[in-house]
C-alpha cells in the first residue's frame, strides 16, 4: 500500500518522522513533487480565493498525488504546545480538501493536538497506526522509529544545514559566508522554493549564509517568546517572535528577512510586533518580503540585493569605526 | 580622463549618463522606454555616438533598473546593480549629508534612509503600485493634460479636494466623482498629489524616520505639485537635484567607477548599428515551463535570461547553439 504525503505546510519539519513511521508499518511513502507551475496553477484554480498561497498549494499537491497513491496523509494539526493553537486553516484543511470535490484517494487526517497531552504525539500516532495494524507493539516500534528519525533530522538541521539539503539534495548554506541573514518565516514559505522565489539560492549567490528557525532548538525559541507580557495565542506567532529575538540577542545574524504570506492575519500582527519590539529600537537591519502567487523573480532579487548591499556597506563602515577607536 | 557609462532602464524611462572619474556628468539622456528597452538603449547610445564620435573611450559600464539583466548582457556591463543601491550612491554623491532619499519612478517607489553616509534602511512599495509615475501619467492623460504640465496646473490650486490614495482604482473613481461635482481641474490634480504623498508616507515610509536633508529623485520629481505636497506633509524643504531623473544612471556609472575595473566589458558604440534580436522559447525541462529569452547580436547568442533553475545561464553559449 502506498501513502502519499503532500509537500506542504509542516512537511519540511516532520517528513522524516512520518516517513519512518509509515515505513516501519510496511507502507510505501510517496511525497508529492516539488512545487511547480502546474501545481500552482491548479491550486489557484481549485482553492478558495481568500486563503494564503501556502494553503492554496495544498490543493495542487494533493492532486499531484492523486494517481500515485492509495491514501493521502494530511494531519489535522490543532496544537503543538500547551494552550496555544495552530492557524485555523491548518485545523480546517482536511475538511477544505474533502469538500472541494477533487476526486482523490481517501484522506487520512489524524488529529494532532499536544495542547493538553502528556505523551506528545503518541496518542495521535497510536490511533493512526490502528488504521493499518491491530498489533500495538508494532505501532509503538514504528513510533519509536519515527521519533528517532526526527531526532537525527533535527540534529542535522542544528548544524546549520537547510531542510532542502537533507530532503531534496540541494546544497545551500554548507559554506561559510561572511554575511549571515536570519529568515524569520514558516518552513512552508521559506523552503517551498516556488513560494519563496528561490530566496535561499539568490542569497547564496550574493554570498550570504541563511539561518532559519529549523536550525535552533524549538524549546529555546518558545522560551525566547515567553518574555512577552501576554502569551501569544498562535504557536506560529510565538515561533516567529522567538526566532527573531534569538537571532538578534545571540548576535547570530547581520540582518533579518521577514517573510509574510499576503493575506496572513496573525503574521501581519507579529511582524509589526517584531519591528516595534526588536528591530526598530536598536536599528537592527530588517526587511519584509511579502509573498503571493506572482512568479517574477526580479522584484525579489532587487530587494534582496539592496538589503545585502546595505549589510555589506554597514559592516565595512562599522569595521572602519572599530579600527579607529 | 576616465569616463564611465551608467544606464538605468526602467519600465517607463531609460536614462543614460556618461560621467567622468569624479562623478561629473558629461552627457545625460532621458528617453522613453516605450516597451522596448533594447531599442531605447540603442537610440540613446546612438545619440552619444553622434555627439562624441564612436571612439569615445568608456572605462566602465554600470547598468541598473528593471531591465538591467537584459541590457547588461546587450551592452556588456561591468556592474549590474539594483536601483536602490544606485540611487543611494548617486544621492550621496550629490549631497554627502543626505539623510533621506525619496525616489518615485514609473512603476515603483522607494525610500532610502541614510545616516553618516551609510544606507541604514530602505523600503519599496510592496504589492501595490498605486501612486507611482505610471498612475500619474494615466490620470493626466485622462484629464487631457500633458504630464509635463501636471505640476504647474496642480500648483494653481487653492482648495485641493480630498482623494483616496490607498488604491489606484478608488483614487480614480474618487477623481471622477469630484470632477462630476464640478470641482476645478487644478484642485483635483493637487488633491491627487496630496493623495499620492499620503499613500507614500503611510505605505513606503511607514515607520521610517524621515530627517532632512531630503532628496527627491526619479522621474516623478519633475512634478512640482508632488514636491510641494511632500514639503507640506513633512514640514521641511525637499531638494530636487538638478539631474533628478538621471540619478539612477549616474549611480550606475558611479558604481562602475567604484568597482575599479581594469578592462571594461563594454561592447562599444558599434552595437547601435548591429543587429540585436531576442527570441523566446519555453523550456520543457521540467513542469515549471520557464520562458527563456535568447539574446542575439549579429546572429551570435550573447545571453539567455529567464530560467528559474539557472541551467540556461550557466550553459556554454557557443556549444549549445
Amino acid at each position: 500500500m502506498r501513502i502519499g504525503i503532500p509537500r506542504v505546510l509542516l512537511f519540511y519539519r516532520y517528513y522524516p518522522m512520518w516517513k519512518a513511521f509509515f515505513e516501519a508499518l510496511g507502507l510505501e511513502v510517496v511525497p508529492s513533487s516539488i512545487t511547480n507551475k502546474e501545481i500552482v496553477d491548479i491550486s489557484v484554480e481549485k482553492s478558495v480565493s481568500e486563503a494564503c498561497i501556502p494553503i492554496k498549494l495544498v490543493y495542487g499537491h494533493i492532486l499531484d498525488l492523486k494517481d500515485k497513491v492509495d491514501f493521502i496523509f494530511l494531519p489535522r494539526i490543532v496544537g503543538l504546545e500547551y494552550r496555544t493553537y495552530m492557524c485555523p486553516k491548518f485545523i480546517g484543511i482536511p475538511d477544505m480538501i474533502r469538500n472541494a470535490s477533487l476526486d482523490i484517494p481517501p484522506i487520512i487526517d489524524p488529529t494532532i493536538d499536544k495542547r493538553n497531552s502528556l505523551t506528545g504525539f503518541f496518542k495521535s500516532f497510536l490511533e493512526l497506526g490502528r488504521l493499518f495494524t491491530k498489533n500495538s507493539l508494532k505501532i509503538i516500534q514504528a513510533y519509536t522509529e519515527g521519533l528517532k528519525a526526527l531526532k537525527s533530522y533535527n540534529e542535522e538541521l542544528r548544524r546549520g544545514i537547510t531542510p532542502l539539503d537533507i530532503l531534496d539534495g540541494k546544497n545551500y548554506g554548507g559554506e561559510d559566508f561572511n554575511i549571515k541573514i536570519g529568515i524569520v518565516g514558516h518552513c512552508y514559505e521559506i523552503y517551498d522554493e516556488f513560494i519563496s522565489g528561490g530566496m535561499i539560492k539568490i542569497l547564496n549567490r550574493l554570498g550570504v549564509k541563511v539561518l532559519s528557525m529549523e536550525m535552533i532548538d524549538w524549546r529555546a525559541i518558545l522560551r525566547e517568546a515567553n518574555v512577552l507580557p501576554k502569551k501569544l495565542f498562535w504557536t506560529f506567532g510565538r515561533e516567529l517572535y522567538g526566532t527573531a529575538r534569538y537571532f538578534i540577542r545571540k548576535g547570530l545574524v547581520d540582518g533579518i528577512i521577514m517573510v509574510v504570506a499576503f493575506g496572513c492575519g496573525p503574521d501581519s500582527l507579529v511582524r509589526e510586533l517584531i519591528e516595534r519590539d526588536l528591530t526598530k529600537p536598536i536599528n537592527f537591519p530588517e526587511i519584509t518580503i511579502t509573498i503571493d502567487e506572482h512568479s517574477s523573480e526580479l522584484g525579489l532579487i532587487t530587494r534582496l540585493e539592496a538589503f545585502v548591499d546595505m549589510l555589506i556597506r554597514r559592516k565595512q563602515y562599522e569595521d572602519n569605526l572599530s579600527s579607529v577607536w | 580622463m576616465k569616463r564611465f557609462l551608467g544606464i538605468d532602464v526602467g519600465s517607463v524611462s531609460t536614462d543614460i549618463a556618461v560621467i567622468d572619474e569624479s562623478g561629473n556628468l558629461i552627457v545625460g539622456l532621458y528617453l522613453r522606454t516605450a516597451g522596448d528597452p533594447i531599442k531605447a538603449v540603442r537610440d540613446g547610445l546612438f545619440k552619444i555616438k553622434s555627439q562624441f564620435g564612436s571612439d569615445l573611450k568608456i572605462d566602465g559600464v554600470g547598468v541598473t533598473g528593471s531591465a538591467r539583466f537584459l541590457i547588461g548582457a546587450v551592452v556588456g556591463a561591468d556592474v549590474i546593480k539594483n536601483e536602490i543601491t544606485a540611487h543611494a550612491v548617486a544621492g550621496l554623491h550629490y549631497n554627502p549629508k543626505v539623510q533621506t532619499i525619496i525616489e518615485i519612478g514609473g512603476q515603483d517607489s522607494k525610500i532610502i534612509i541614510i545616516r553618516d553616509g551609510i544606507v541604514v534602511d530602505f523600503a519599496m512599495n510592496s504589492v501595490c503600485a498605486a501612486g507611482t509615475g505610471s498612475f500619474l501619467d494615466h490620470q493626466a492623460q485622462r484629464l487631457g493634460i500633458p504630464i509635463e504640465e501636471f505640476g504647474d496646473v496642480a500648483l494653481r490650486s487653492h482648495k485641493p479636494v480630498r482623494i483616496a490614495g490607498r488604491c489606484t482604482v478608488f483614487a480614480e473613481s474618487d477623481m471622477i466623482h469630484k470632477q462630476q461635482l464640478g470641482h476645478k481641474r487644478e484642485d483635483i490634480l493637487f488633491g491627487l498629489c496630496e493623495a499620492l504623498v499620503r499613500n507614500y508616507l503611510s505605505n513606503v515610509g511607514r515607520g521610517k524616520e524621515i530627517l532632512p536633508p531630503i532628496l527627491f529623485q526619479g522621474g516623478v520629481a519633475a512634478n512640482k505639485g508632488i514636491k510641494v505636497a511632500f514639503e507640506r506633509a513633512l514640514g521641511t524643504e525637499i531638494i530636487v537635484p538638478p539631474y533628478f531623473s538621471l540619478m539612477g544612471a549616474i549611480g550606475a556609472g558611479l558604481l562602475a567607477q567604484e568597482a575599479n575595473i581594469k578592462e571594461s566589458k563594454f561592447k562599444g558604440f558599434d552595437i547601435t548599428e548591429q543587429d540585436i534580436t531576442t527570441k523566446g522559447f519555453e523550456c520543457r525541462g521540467c513542469s515549471n515551463l520557464c520562458e527563456i529569452t535568447n539574446v542575439f547580436i549579429e546572429g551570435k547568442l550573447v545571453a539567455r535570461l529567464g530560467g528559474r533553475c539557472g541551467k540556461w545561464e550557466d550553459l556554454d553559449y557557443t556549444s549549445s547553439l
